[in-house]
């Protein structure tokens, strides 16, 4: 009789802690701390990814599951823009030059391909993306549309299958293939049946044509199409990620049309396909990008959808970043509180407090995690302002009083202490921390300013301005490093929210990319250069921008319009209590972690 | 014992469900409408971690033929919005060339 080291090549192991990496596949080992036989599993499933920026279906798609693009497409009508996704949230790229539904993508994020499409009628234009741009190259020798099969990069693509449709002389369906060499157009040998809305992935010398509405296969060698086995299911205008020998198709429709919208996943091994875990939401249309075992799924028709799901076959235990909810505060805040410090040792202080009179409040309270605790009172009440430091250390300026104040207090834990007051009073944002804090931009000065300020412990220094004026805007950051994103220009013409975000490097303001959404009065957490943008008023209640520190993309959601509370914490762990959404309400974020996954093995 | 519970809840994006969520329960989402916004509408697996589930997404718990509802009204709504996207001197075959087909009726399980 085998044992288990002849099936599996491995022993069981008697250790004292459990295994740690991923190698540790299909190995079963003792654990002597649990006294359990235990053993390192792998599964395969489609979780939430970030969702896109606009809903939509039909554009072209590639690159990884970390680093992927979304290029024109349609909404209820013809769109150019471009979404790029990090494995976490959108970001918006640049416009195509010809929008077109229909059209199909090849490459990377930063070397980028879309060809074809519907202009309309087919076109066979072409651009190239370098993560910034897309500029037009030569058209491809013949027009087609409707999601054609893509294979390759950006200097060497294949393109096969779709559909023409150009006057006197339209083909319909086609088996017409042709390469891209990063130049021009090519044609290589035809499939050996004409296909429409099929997908494909590969690249331009082994790559795989499937679906349409027949169920076929093809393989491309680079030198000839041979029909290989069926799918199981019918999948026209599905995606597809992978390499001859392991590829993933999913999701599509089996009848052309919405009615027949499926989520259905296929992989191939190399010699046959099998069902395995269905999307979360049927869509065809979809973007496609990664590979058979980290793919990516993004937006799709049936109505245009936002969402996006991420496969993985994985030996990890993925929790998704979300928001959960906390203890519920002594005192109602709105219209921007400060919450200093972070999960589970925060304070929070000020805001505005619709229920009492008057409606500013002094009162500061203490979170452990779990519940507030009623503290010493600030010195001044005050509202439209941010909280920096920590629960211990904690620092304040500026505020609504109403009219605006120029005072500051710090916090030790215990009681808050007026300091001096900043050079320049107004309704301010501070960051940073008690030795190094920053106020930058303010309103009802009056009016708004584009003067900023930086704390070093004792005194308030006039520093370097910013180039746009601005008040309520969302900041992180400290003396030396800081992120002023967005806000408002009260007075000027109305209330007119601004875009602009400015980088201070600890000696002058740089322009860098503009927000996503326009936000004025919501919150930031987390640092100069990886911040979380909590969106107020201007902005899509409950969105959440996120800042890499190049660019803006679309967060995880509130589950409440978070706007004109306050915030705190690194960005992978953001604290957020009162605002409009729930005046008294504690919501907390944490950031997707991943562990490898462990299973106790049983006898029943 | 139902096989199914159904719910609305709004997509959040990363982390919405998880790799371990899909292991746990079915789950299957639609677009549905609730005549003012859109609206997810979810199937979820009747067992203790679904419903844990859309407890957790703060989702609203909906009857059946509610959920139907919402989706039959998002439909409706693509349907209409189908039959008014029309280009002058457009002959049929170019419409669903350009748009696609109509949109039919979805039947959630």
């Amino acid at each position: 009789m085998s044992d288990y080291k002849n099936l599996r090549g491995k022993k069981v192991k008697f250790l004292t802690s459990d295994l740690s990496n991923e190698q540790a596949e299909g190995q079963i080992f003792y654990s002597d701390t649990d006294n359990d036989f235990k053993s390192v599993v792998s599964s395969a499933a489609w979780s939430a990814g970030g969702n896109m920026i606009t809903a939509r279906g039909n554009g072209g798609a590639s690159g990884s599951q970390t680093a992927a693009f979304v290029a024109s497409g349609y909404t209820t009508t013809g769109v150019a823009n471009t979404e790029e996704y990090n494995g976490v949230g959108f970001a918006v790229g640049g416009d195509v030059n010809t929008a077109r539904p229909q059209t199909a993508g090849a490459g990377t994020l930063t070397a980028g391909l879309i060809a074809g499409g519907f202009a309309p009628p087919s076109t066979g234009k072409t651009e190239e993306y370098n993560g910034t741009s897309w500029s037009e190259q030569n058209d491809m020798n013949v027009e087609r549309r409707t999601m054609s099969g893509t294979a390759g990069t950006q200097t060497a693509a294949l393109y096969f299958g779709g559909y023409r449709d150009i006057t006197p002389t339209p083909n319909g369906a086609m088996n017409s293939t042709e390469s891209y060499n990063g130049t021009s157009w090519t044609a290589e040998p035809a499939l050996n049946t004409a296909v429409w809305q099929n997908t494909g992935d590969g690249i331009q010398t082994a790559a795989v044509s499937v679906g349409g509405p027949p169920t076929q296969t093809e393989h491309y060698d680079g030198s000839s199409w041979t029909t290989n086995a069926a799918i199981n299911t019918v999948k026209i205008a599905a995606a597809a990620a992978g390499t001859t020998s392991n590829i993933l198709v999913y999701g599509g429709t089996t009848d052309g049309g919405d009615t027949g919208l499926t989520a259905t996943t296929e992989l191939y091994n190399g010699t046959s396909w099998s069902e395995v875990a269905d999307l979360g939401t049927a869509r065809r249309g979809l973007g496609k990008g990664g590979d058979y075992n980290s793919a990516v799924a993004m937006g799709g028709l049936g109505p245009a959808k936002s969402n996006t799901e991420e496969w993985n076959i994985t030996t990890s235990t993925i929790t998704g970043a979300a928001w959960a909810s906390g203890g519920n505060m002594n005192t109602a805040r709105v219209e921007n509180c400060g919450v200093s410090g972070t999960i589970p040792a925060a304070v929070a202080f000020g805001g505005y407090n619709p229920a009492a009179s008057p409606k500013a409040t002094a009162n500061s309270e203490e979170y452990n995690g779990t519940s507030w605790t009623e503290g010493n009172n600030l010195g001044t009440a005050r509202w439209d302002i941010s909280g920096a430091g920590t629960q211990t250390a904690a620092l304040v300026a500026g505020g609504g009083t109403p009219g605006s104040t120029a005072n500051c207090e710090e916090y030790n834990g215990t009681s808050w202490a007026e300091q001096n007051n900043l050079n320049t009073q107004g309704r301010a944002r501070t960051s940073g921390t008690q030795t190094a804090g920053m106020v930058s931009g303010r309103k009802d000065v009056p009016g708004i300013t584009v003067n900023c300020e930086t704390y070093d412990g004792t005194s308030w220094t006039e520093i370097a301005n910013l180039n746009t004026a601005r008040g309520a805007p969302q900041q992180v950051g400290d003396s030396s490093n800081a992120l002023n994103a967005s806000g408002t220009q009260d007075g000027v013409g109305g209330v007119v929210n601004v875009g602009n975000v400015e980088s201070w490097d600890g000696s002058s303001w740089t322009e860098v990319a503009n927000v996503l959404d326009d936000s004025r009065s919501g919150q930031g957490a987390g640092a100069y250069d990886n911040m979380m943008l909590l969106n107020g008023s201007g902005a899509t209640a409950n969105n959440t921008q996120m800042w890499n520190g190049t660019a803006w993309f679309s967060g995880t959601s509130t589950p409440y319009n978070a706007g004109a509370g306050g915030s705190n914490g690194p960005s992978s762990a953001v604290i957020h209590a009162g605002g409009s959404g729930d005046n008294d309400g504690t919501i907390e974020f944490t950031g997707e972690t991943t562990a490898l996954n462990i299973k106790t093995l049983t006898d029943s | 014992m139902a096989l199914f519970i159904y719910g609305t809840a709004t997509n959040t994006g990363k982390g919405f469900f998880t790799h371990e969520d899909r292991r746990n329960f079915f789950l299957r989402g639609y677009s549905g409408h609730d005549g003012s916004n859109p609206i997810d509408v979810w199937v979820v697996g009747n067992n203790e971690k679904g419903a844990l589930w859309l407890a957790e997404a703060s989702g609203t718990e909906k009857t059946k033929a509610e959920a139907q509802a919402l989706v039959k009204a998002a439909d409706d709504i693509a349907r209409t919005a189908w039959d008014n996207n029309d280009v002058d001197g457009e002959s049929a075959d170019e419409k669903v060339a350009r748009i696609g087909s109509k949109p039919g009726f979805v039947t959630i399980p």
